[in-house]
């Protein structure tokens, strides 16, 4: 198969390659920040001393829209094929694109919402929200693997959904499909997101949670009492370190 | 039983009663004798195909495989280890043959009593004057031998596909379906199991309408053994292949055996019905097509297009249809290809493009009817008198689980591709093509239960080199 013809089938390409810069640009700030991406997380100087990382709401808002394109954006490439396989030939990337602005928009909305909530309970006075912030969120993740609004997002990530050929209901159809694409990945993922963002979390806890999520997205019947399970686990673990 | 190998005989072959057809009554009758927590009773059997409500037993329970690649090898798997069950009870009731086999019901034949339910399945006793258990309600008329199905369900054009494996999204259906993941009720059908396999069960009714009961009617195995053969007679085409990728050939599946062990197979185990673990053939392998198989992989292959061409939409609905109680027809604009497609002369002509239908997001409660799907058919016609301008069967066997939010995979409704180039020539031959705009008609077999009965999501038409 010729290049050409294999980006042909595979439209959704870039949403990989973007999930990969992300992951790129992640690491680079995590091995120059000592294996930590948050705001109000420690790190050891060469000296010994340690030292508080300080974001502005800005820097900390990029960093959850390179988290969420590093780890959500390879569940959504099949939705993202989707659309274009869905779409008038000439307007299949601009459906992809439109697909993952709506998608992309609603987790951002979150973001900003969470790293409000953050940042206003920190100035009303919580300070245990910075290292109980990791395991409470955690414990409350491995709890939500278990209701009925997780497995029902879980199936409705599968979902596709009509779309119009033509502008302005096309725009609005691969927009929307984007838009509930996100609001069941928020709703299947948005905790353990929680815990990322509540946290003063670690790369390698990035990792271990992204292959939760892939797993989940990827088997027919997730296994959620073991992601429930490791999810319990790893909330004592990071409280007791 | 030659050399350990069963041979599985048409329903009719030897009367109306045979010695298979009673002793698969007896042991019907044994099964079900037996608890649901048996894995050899007919509860648990039906329970492994489907159950309602699903998911009791994740494990074992609700394992069939439809609109998937795997929908064939697994049923394959499932109609063996259930064939050797029933050898079993008949063993254990005693005197009976050593050698069952699991018949099929050919209702291709050129007969028209091949299409009436066999007589040992509408019977209230049976010869032993006991309570049948081979009759269980079903569609008006099935059970009081009137014919079935029109001749448009027993369609088995799927044979005339070489590619096992579907096209990308909006393209051929393939002869065995889509590449998937475990599959137990997914989207979009294969051309096999669309027709005759889903439109018999929506013609039989009743249990049979439904994937979550279909297997507690005992008609359901020898329709399925039909299915089976008819993947025997595309096998052993020039040129017919299962797909060689590990994720098709090497995908596990578990069952129990006769003993109630478990028993674990993939689809590269399924493939020689002949050797172990599966040891049977048909007594027929005659081609329902009546055409030398030789002669027809080169003319599927051009109407197919080139197999790694990517299909482009050049049209669809612009908004959701719902279906009535009579005719329903939808229109929409048609574009020329921009993409693979456009480099080929034009839709419609020879050399052109491959072209297809698809009924997309199709949803609803129950399968109370098939659909006929017509192209540009006059207004106020009568579509009998059109033959020419039919599609095909729009099955609607599944569109529960598939319009199910709470199933894995559900929600998304039915998907129904047709290969339409040939209907599509005939158009243009008559003066009755445009090339900017089609009118597609659906048209139901019997008054549905409910009105809406189902909902279209999207039709649109995709061109492919």
């Amino acid at each position: 198969m010729t290049a050409r013809r294999w980006l042909q089938r595979h439209p959704e390409w870039w949403a990989l390659v973007l999930s990969a810069g992300a992951w790129a640009l992640l690491l680079h700030q995590a091995i120059a920040h000592g294996g930590t991406l948050a705001n109000g997380s420690t790190m050891t100087m060469a000296d010994g001393t340690r030292m508080t990382m300080s974001m502005s709401p800005g820097q900390a808002l990029t960093t959850f829209a390179l988290m969420v394109a590093a780890m959500m954006l390879p569940l959504a490439v099949a939705s993202i094929r989707a659309t274009a396989a869905r779409s008038l030939w000439r307007r299949r990337y601009l459906g992809t694109i439109e697909h993952f602005v709506g998608f992309f928009a609603l987790w951002i909305a979150v973001g900003a919402g969470l790293l409000g909530l953050r940042a206003g309970a920190s100035d009303a006075g919580f300070p245990a929200l910075g290292w109980a912030g990791a395991p409470t969120a955690l414990g409350l993740a491995a709890m939500w693997q278990l209701t009925s609004l997780k497995r029902r997002a879980l199936n409705a990530h599968h979902r596709t959904r009509p779309l119009a050929p033509r502008t302005p209901r096309a725009d609005r159809d691969c927009l929307l499909y984007g838009v509930t694409s996100g609001m069941q990945c928020v709703l299947s993922c948005g905790p353990m997101m929680g815990a990322m963002v509540l946290a003063s979390h670690s790369l390698p806890l990035m990792v271990l949670l992204t292959g939760v999520v892939v797993v989940e997205r990827f088997r027919y019947r997730p296994p959620r009492r073991s992601s429930a399970a490791l999810l319990a686990g790893v909330a004592v673990i990071v409280a007791a370190t | 039983m030659a050399n350990g190998t069963r041979v599985r005989t048409e329903v009719h072959a030897d009367g109306p009663w045979s010695e298979t057809l009673l002793w698969y009554a007896r042991a019907v009758a044994r099964m079900q004798e037996r608890p649901l927590t048996d894995p050899t009773s007919w509860a648990y059997q039906a329970a492994v195909h489907g159950l309602d409500p699903p998911g009791q037993d994740p494990e074992f329970w609700d394992q069939c495989q439809h609109q998937t690649w795997y929908f064939l090898p697994w049923h394959r798997g499932y109609l063996f280890w259930f064939e050797q069950i029933v050898q079993t009870a008949i063993d254990e009731i005693g005197g009976g043959p050593t050698d069952w086999a699991l018949p099929y019901w050919n209702y291709s034949l050129d007969d028209a009593q091949a299409r009436v339910l066999p007589e040992p399945f509408r019977d209230a006793k049976t010869p032993d004057g006991k309570k049948n258990p081979l009759r269980v309600a079903r569609n008006p008329g099935v059970n009081e031998g009137e014919e079935i199905f029109p001749a448009w369900d027993l369609d088995v054009s799927a044979l005339d596909l070489p590619r096992f494996q579907a096209d990308p999204f909006g393209g051929s259906a393939g002869f065995g379906g889509p590449a998937t993941g475990f599959s137990h009720a997914g989207t979009r059908f294969g051309e096999l199991e669309a027709v005759p396999h889903g439109a018999v069960h929506v013609d039989i009714g009743g249990l049979m309408s439904d994937p979550a009961t279909a297997a507690g009617d005992p008609i359901f195995w020898l329709h399925h053994a039909n299915i089976d053969r008819l993947w025997e007679i595309w096998r052993q085409t020039a040129g017919h292949t299962e797909p060689t990728s590990g994720k098709w050939r090497d995908l596990t599946f578990k069952l129990h055996d006769a003993q109630r062990a478990v028993v674990s197979f993939s689809a590269k185990q399924m493939l020689d019905t002949t050797a172990a673990p599966l040891s049977y053939r048909y007594d027929s392998l005659d081609d329902p097509r009546g055409a030398a198989p030789e002669e027809m992989p080169l003319a599927a292959m051009a109407m197919m297009g080139d197999p790694d061409s990517v299909p482009e939409m050049v049209g669809a609905t612009e908004k959701a249809l719902e279906l009535g109680t009579g005719p329903t027809t939808t229109s929409f604009q048609i574009e020329a290809p921009s993409g693979p497609a456009a480099e080929l002369e034009d839709v419609g002509a020879e050399g052109g493009p491959a072209v297809f239908l698809n009924v997309e997001n199709v949803t609803g409660t129950h399968a109370s009817t098939n659909y006929d799907v017509y192209l540009n058919l006059p207004e106020g016609a009568d579509p009998a008198e059109h033959d020419d301008r039919r599609v095909g069967t729009l099955p609607t066997f599944g569109i529960e689980r598939a319009s199910t939010a709470e199933d894995e995979h559900g929600g998304s409704g039915l998907h129904r591709s047709f290969e339409i180039t040939e209907v599509m020539r005939r158009l243009r031959d008559a003066g009755d093509w445009d090339p900017g705009s089609l009118r597609v008609t659906f048209v139901p077999r019997r008054a549905p239960k409910d009105v809406p009965a189902l909902t279209v999501g999207r039709v649109s038409l995709y061109s492919k080199k």
